[in-house]
């Protein structure tokens, strides 16, 4: 190929595997910067203590800090590094990144989250606008991930199913337990419409990739046979085999300098073997929403004093996170045969059943944008099941023989579903990255500073969903039925900072997620969303970049 | 600028005439052991060991429901816990501490040590403890300590012979971890390619 270029990726999760993917397939050198260690699919286990217990796929926080702002009942903002404690906002730093370590729950955003404004109007305290692709744009990428990194399901209509080029994913319906069919004859009794939940988790052979073995352990742990979709494991693998793809560890990138003429030339990063650069024709830059917005604002220059990219004060801006909560009961195994109960304990098969009935809901007499419900088992961490038992019902330490029993009977006479709901985090003015003027990291870098405020109406939403999928469980007869919608965010599950959009003066990126002030720089993971829809954000982070990719392409021919 | 104190370091020591290494705690039996001393952070700490033992058998006992405490090694797997530099600096330091807080606490309050209470006064004195705010924390976080304990696979030196996920009839997931990715070899594991 006569017009070979390189191109470096900053970062190597699901917004830049597409991106490292398509690229390396057309011929063009790519090199990729990851903050953390390469490891690959044998050196992972099911091992509770090194993946959950321990901080061995995210930094130390005392390290690498944040410091988080949040209001006080006063009104005032305080803020506190979480050095030594605090909610973590890394994930998977890592090869891979955190789709090594998602559970692959996969959702389209439906037509209507590209224009929630035009749909519903601005909501009191929100900066909610309409993105500026449709759905139709993305729709073709929707479809690519079901193929290239693996959907599996089954598509049955209903009322709020988004069109589709294809009739059924490419993958069938993984194993279900016996639950589901219970979940989806109490559904059916209160009115509510439960349909299959797709999976970004391989039904079948699929290349060197091995089907699901069922291992029971998903969330949290990286696939022993690659059967879920990882950016290392359904694309960079493949990529890697065009002999165009570089990978270099442990290469955190602090600085993005640029040619004075509005290009970036060099990515500078720090290394075990002292600080290093990379030059290259186009950045892509995919390192998380938080870490995104940082490395932004800490490239700074004389062409861009205030951040590259950030010359009308929109980087970091309009940061958001998946809103919602959970709730669940617990199947008492006495209410059923034993024949029953052990269909029900059976470990590793999966529930997959979710609920897009509540797209819309209302509220206040108003039609007002709902969201999804996905069902699951509690997850199979005994040691995470043991501490969550160890309180009495009055909130006092349980310890010794009642203790036991009562982990005896939670381990083996019971079985706990959960629901989780996810709704759109409004966008506002109170959730934000900027850079702390005192916190740095340990190599010396300013830390990012996260102002994080809710909005009261995505609570409001969440209750109401949560009302309805408690009467579910009602009918199954659950004992012990909860519901809490959260106003702390998801670290995991984290975009915007990065809005794109066609006016360069309230948007960070155009169209086709290139910087509006920089010729060379894309960001291709969820940085650039306005608003997150009511789903987790990986297809659509996936889908996104695998069409950024495209637009890459295209121009570099 | 405010630089973190990334100067943490951690030496673990038997009382008595012999400073030994951490990885003997994995290869002894901790009941011939009367204390440890721990240095975290330029400062000592002791354990008494059979303080330790006392307090873990209340919380969590031999019964006819479940294996005991330390049964499953709940007392190597702490000092293993404890040595461990990547373990969160405050929870290591409020259970370097807790053990001696508990004993301090029976002495001022029951005029005895620990080890000189009756089996039915030293459940008094625990439930006591329980209901302070402190001694909740500290129990707290002794308890999850022999969670971990009693559900990590044995190549971690504690769920002995599989106590743990045998009582329960848990089933742990495949692959198990081994010698080469287990904690913290898997964070030295790094592909150049």
């Amino acid at each position: 190929m006569t017009n070979r270029k390189t191109i470096c990726v900053i970062g190597s999760g699901a917004g830049a595997g597409p991106i490292i993917y398509e690229l390396s397939k057309g011929g063009h050198k790519v090199i990729v910067l990851e903050k953390g260690p390469w490891l690959k699919t044998e050196d992972y286990s099911k091992d509770e203590i090194s993946m959950t217990r321990r901080d061995v796929v995210t930094p130390l926080l005392e390290d690498e800090p944040y410091v988080i702002e949040r209001q006080q009942i006063n009104g005032e903002w305080k803020s506190k590094s979480n050095a030594i404690g605090g909610q973590n906002f890394w994930n998977g730093s890592v090869v891979g990144g955190s789709s090594n370590f998602m559970s692959g729950y996969f959702h389209r955003m439906k037509p209507v989250d590209f224009k929630l404004l035009s749909a519903y109007g601005n909501i009191d305290g929100a900066n909610i606008v309409d993105w500026p692709i449709s759905y139709d744009d993305l729709e073709p990428y929707y479809e690519k991930v079901e193929r290239v990194v693996g959907v599996s399901g089954k598509v049955v209509k209903h009322k709020y199913l988004e069109p589709r080029s294809t009739s059924d994913f490419p993958y069938k319906p993984l194993m279900e337990n016996y639950v589901s069919s219970l979940l989806d004859k109490a559904a059916a009794n209160v009115g509510i419409e439960m349909i299959p939940n797709p999976r970004a988790i391989l039904s079948s052979k699929k290349g060197d990739r091995n089907p699901c073995y069922l291992s029971n352990f998903c969330g949290s742990y990286a696939c022993s046979s690659d059967a879920k979709g990882s950016s290392r494991a359904a694309l960079i693998s493949d990529a890697l085999k065009t002999g165009n793809v570089q990978i270099i560890p442990k290469a955190k990138v602090f600085h993005l300098e640029t040619d004075g003429a509005g290009k970036i030339i060099k990515a500078h990063y720090h290394s075990e073997q002292g600080d290093k650069f990379i030059e290259a024709d186009i950045f892509v830059v995919a390192a998380q929403a938080i870490e995104t917005s940082r490395l932004l604002l800490l490239s700074k220059n004389a062409d861009f004093p205030n951040g590259l990219a950030n010359n009308n004060n929109q980087v970091g801006k309009n940061l958001i996170f998946s809103a919602g909560g959970v709730g669940g009961g617990i199947i008492d195994f006495d209410d059923y045969s034993d024949k029953e109960a052990k269909k029900l304990n059976e470990p590793g098969s999966f529930v997959n059943r979710t609920i897009h009935h509540f797209y819309e809901v209302e509220k206040e007499g108003l039609k007002v944008k709902g969201g999804v419900v996905d069902f699951l088992f509690e997850h199979a961490n005994p040691i995470g099941k043991a501490i969550r038992n160890k309180w009495n019902d009055d909130g006092t330490l349980l310890y010794g023989k009642e203790f036991q029993k009562k982990l005896k009977h939670y381990f083996k006479r019971q079985r706990k579903i959960k629901f989780e709901i996810f709704i759109d985090w409004q966008p506002n003015d109170n959730c934000f990255v900027t850079l702390d003027d005192e916190q740095t990291d340990k190599w010396g870098d300013k830390v990012a500073r996260l102002r994080l405020q809710h909005n009261k109406h995505d609570v409001a939403v969440g209750e109401i969903m949560a009302q309805q999928c408690e009467k579910i469980l009602e009918e199954m007869d659950c004992k012990d039925i909860y519901s809490n919608i959260g106003t702390l965010p998801p670290p995991n599950l984290q975009a915007g900072g990065c809005r794109f959009g066609d006016n360069p003066k309230t948007s960070v990126l155009d169209s086709n997620c290139k910087a509006h002030d920089v010729d060379n720089l894309y960001i291709t993971d969820g940085s650039s969303f306005p608003t997150g829809g009511s789903v987790t954000y990986t297809w659509t982070i996936y889908a996104n970049s695998f069409r950024v990719a495209d637009v890459i392409i295209d121009r570099l021919k | 600028m405010n630089k973190i104190n990334r100067s943490h370091f951690i030496k673990t020591m038997f009382t008595g005439a012999i400073a030994l290494q951490l990885p003997f705690v994995f290869s002894c039996n901790t009941s011939n052991i009367n204390g440890v001393t721990l240095i975290i952070e330029d400062k000592k700490y002791s354990i008494n060991t059979i303080d330790l033992k006392l307090i873990l058998d209340i919380l969590m006992p031999e019964t006819t429901v479940g294996p005991s405490a330390m049964a499953l090694k709940a007392d190597v797997y702490l000092f293993w816990l404890l040595a461990d530099q990547k373990v969160d600096l405050s929870r290591k330091l409020n259970l370097a501490t807790s053990i001696k807080r508990i004993n301090d606490f029976s002495d001022e309050k029951y005029n005895s040590s620990l080890q000189e209470l009756s089996v039915s006064k030293l459940q008094e004195v625990i439930k006591a403890v329980s209901n302070t705010t402190w001694g909740e924390t500290d129990l707290s976080l002794l308890m999850t300590v022999c969670f971990e304990a009693m559900f990590a696979n044995p190549i971690y030196n504690c769920n002995t012979d599989y106590k743990g996920w045998k009582w329960l009839d848990y089933t742990a997931g495949i692959p198990f971890p081994s010698i080469k990715n287990k904690y913290p070899e898997i964070m030295k594991i790094n592909h150049l390619k």
